[in-house]
């Protein structure tokens, strides 16, 4: 026999009152975890997200969105840039590079990024991180008959089950699924050439094409609308498919179309300027070895602020400010979830309160077998305190599923990618919260077995 | 040998108490001297109300007297304070209550155990201690949780824990008031036979006439008891008949 045993046995004799005060302990152990672990993540995750761009030119609304929408495929962008536009930006500075980005389409819910395969060579999806294939390689520009290709990132690939030498269609627009939403492009089909390994970003869950591949979709889309793929269709019809057709479609084209006759296809030498819409631009300045921030950065920033035909964004100034916002609001939640916590340290000193007067009898035993005074109220402190650490064990627990919920549904909606695993700190910190605020809410109850009368409690009952 | 016990000047009062022997609701316990030897068994015979708990009460130390010294085995308990004297009170003194006074949700061997670990015996005397005890007590299901032990077996119990930890004295409160009269000649010649055999005198009170004859020393709680109105002090009785 132990003082600890008494304790377990005194904590099962109130069996109901011991589970539901220890549930309430750790619903808020686990609302305090999720929210602060969801915090860090959530910075890490936005500035990972940045990537080594210095700035991140769009067509939207406000610097926040171009930044929200380009990086962490928030939304696709609503209004493009022309090419011509964004050729006059290139020649503005001498940027390392610059590399056009089109948005749009998608492939089961997983957003699709239609760049420049450059873009695999200089753009880093975490600052000195660059990109590592866990399949395969990267895009390369298909030549006139070759199939189209497509590099799928981590969570994409997870999502969808895609691997290397797998055919897709993309959807326009951001459908989750070809049945509900959007538009397939079911004339092109796309060649999964590659699969990334996890980058921890918001582009783990994007698949990427080459840009001229998306412009060619649309721009079939466009000549079918107008009606002037339809004329070069008959044309070929009446030339009996006597001679080659103008734009020959690839193998896999004819493939996907297999209607007995091969339709007429679109390719690079139809795109017109209007066909080649860009939604963002990336840009990284020169700087200095060591640097991280160029010379010219606010400079360059400034000129372009000045067209007001763009909206330009510094996306680790635009996250700063984010996570600012986000702050002041989550403070909010976690005074919420504090004060939950504190409710719970009160609802415990209540259960132990009220089962004193049930418990006078025992305590006043315990003190004629010899039980000090300060011993009594260990004894009732100790429990009051295994309240609050069985809760916060329950509440770790209910954090890591409440995690990876929370992390699928800011994947989902806002694209960032979180680590689904409990903060360390967050957890030692608030579990030794829980465990001391429900000590401290059996010092009441403790002090009242402190202050037992004895031989009173001994008397024999009626 | 120091005496088991040893009370000299003894002065308690309660004022305005149910336990009141006087009309002003006064009421006051003298005990000018007082000596029980060891291994010795007295009986302290009265009515209820008549201040025998009150008297067990000071000498387990659990009431502190306006004056005078109660001493256990030698020692003072009235000169010790806190948590010396809840220790001292564990190791030297035994109690066994009218309603025993078990804890329940713990087993026969844990509820003497318990008195054991009161007192930092470690774990492996407190069990082969409990063990043995309960053995010889005829308690075959020791591990049996208290509440499924007869009003018989739980008096075994009760007296198993107050000798648990070889005390010099045994308190025993009304022990047979809730016994049918069968039972508590038994429970009482268990243990008047405990006491002797662990080396433990013996203070036993009681209102039952029939308990004095189980004891060589009666002593009528009234020769304590002292106040306006309070009935003249009877005399003390030991087996011969004779007064102490």
């Amino acid at each position: 026999m132990s003082d600890l045993a008494i304790v377990l046995r005194s904590l099962r004799a109130r069996r109901l009152s011991t589970i539901i005060t220890a549930l309430t302990v750790a619903i808020a152990v686990a609302l305090l975890l999720v929210l602060l672990t969801l915090r860090s993540a959530a910075a890490l995750a936005f500035n990972r997200g940045g990537g080594n761009a210095h700035l991140l030119v769009s067509a939207d609304s406000s610097p926040l969105t171009t930044v929200l929408n380009g990086l962490f495929y928030a939304a696709p962008p609503q209004r493009p840039l022309t090419l011509a536009k964004i050729d006059e930006l290139r020649a503005i500075f001498p940027f390392e590079w610059a590399i056009a980005t089109q948005q749009g389409d998608s492939y089961r819910g997983n957003p699709t990024l239609a760049i420049d395969p450059v873009y695999f060579e200089k753009f880093q999806p975490a600052a000195g991180e660059p990109w590592v294939f866990r399949d395969g390689r990267a895009l390369k520009r298909a030549a006139k008959g070759e199939a189209f290709e497509v590099v799928v990132g981590s969570t994409a690939a997870l999502n969808t089950g895609l691997t290397i030498g797998d055919h897709i269609h993309l959807t326009h627009g951001s459908g989750s699924s070809r049945e509900d939403h959007g538009h397939v492009h079911d004339e092109y089909s796309f060649d999964v050439v590659g699969v990334l390994a996890p980058t921890g970003t918001a582009h783990d869950r994007a698949l990427f094409v080459d840009i001229e591949s998306s412009w060619i979709l649309h721009a079939h889309d466009r000549r079918e609308r107008d009606g002037s793929l339809h004329k070069d269709d008959e044309e070929h019809a009446h030339d009996d498919h006597a001679h080659d057709h103008e734009h020959e479609p690839s193998a896999d084209d004819a493939h996907d179309h297999g209607h007995g006759h091969a339709h007429a296809m679109t390719t690079a030498a139809d795109l017109i300027d209007d066909d080649r819409l860009v939604t963002g631009l990336l840009l990284r300045l020169p700087a200095r070895a060591g640097s991280t921030t160029p010379a010219a950065l606010q400079q360059v920033h400034d000129m372009l602020r000045r067209d007001t035909t763009i909206m330009v964004a510094q996306p680790a100034e635009e996250i700063r400010k984010l996570l600012n916002i986000v702050g002041n609001i989550d403070g909010l939640f976690l005074t919420m979830a504090a004060a939950v916590l504190v409710s719970s340290s009160i609802a415990i000193m209540l259960a132990l309160y009220d089962g004193m007067a049930a418990r006078r009898r025992q305590i006043a035993v315990l003190r004629v077998l010899g039980f000090s005074r300060g011993r009594i109220a260990g004894l009732v402190l100790t429990e009051s305190a295994f309240i609050g650490a069985l809760g916060a064990l329950l509440g770790l627990a209910i954090s890591f599923a409440g995690l990876r919920f929370a992390a699928s549904f800011l994947e989902a909606k806002v694209g960032v990618v979180i680590a689904t695993g409990v903060d360390a700190r967050a957890a030692v910190l608030v579990a030794g919260a829980a465990v001391a605020l429900a000590a401290l809410a059996g010092c009441l109850p403790a002090f009242a077995a402190y202050r037992t009368p004895v031989w009173r409690s001994l008397r024999p009952l009626g | 040998m120091p005496a088991a016990l040893e009370i000299n000047g003894l002065r308690f009062a309660y004022r305005n108490s149910a336990a009141s022997n006087d009309a002003s609701g006064r009421f006051e316990l003298n005990i000018d001297r007082f000596e029980l030897a060891e291994r010795e068994q007295v009986l302290f015979a009265g009515p209820s109300g008549g201040g025998k708990s009150t008297l067990l009460a000071l000498v387990a130390g659990l009431l502190d007297p306006v004056s005078g010294s109660i001493r256990i085995g030698g020692d003072s308990i009235t000169g010790m304070r806190g948590a010396a004297r809840d220790l001292f009170r564990g190791r030297r003194i035994g109690m066994i209550f009218q309603t025993f006074n078990l804890l329940h949700g713990f087993s026969a061997r844990e509820n003497v155990e318990i008195a054991m670990l009161a007192t930092g015996a470690s774990r492996r005397d407190q069990r082969s201690r409990a063990t043995e005890l309960l053995k010889d007590l005829g308690i075959a299901r020791a591990d049996a949780p208290i509440d499924e032990f007869s009003v018989g077996q739980q008096q075994r119990v009760a007296v198993a824990r107050a000798i648990a930890c070889r005390p010099a004295l045994v308190l025993a409160d009304e022990p047979t008031a809730s016994l049918d009269p069968p039972t508590a000649a038994t429970a009482m010649e268990l243990m008047q036979r405990c006491c002797r055999d662990s080396g433990a005198a013996l203070l036993c009170t009681s209102h039952d006439p029939e308990m004095r004859t189980r004891f060589d020393r009666v002593e009528p709680i009234d020769r304590f008891v002292r106040g306006p109105g309070a009935p003249p002090p009877a005399q003390a009785t030991t087996a011969a008949g004779g007064h102490r």
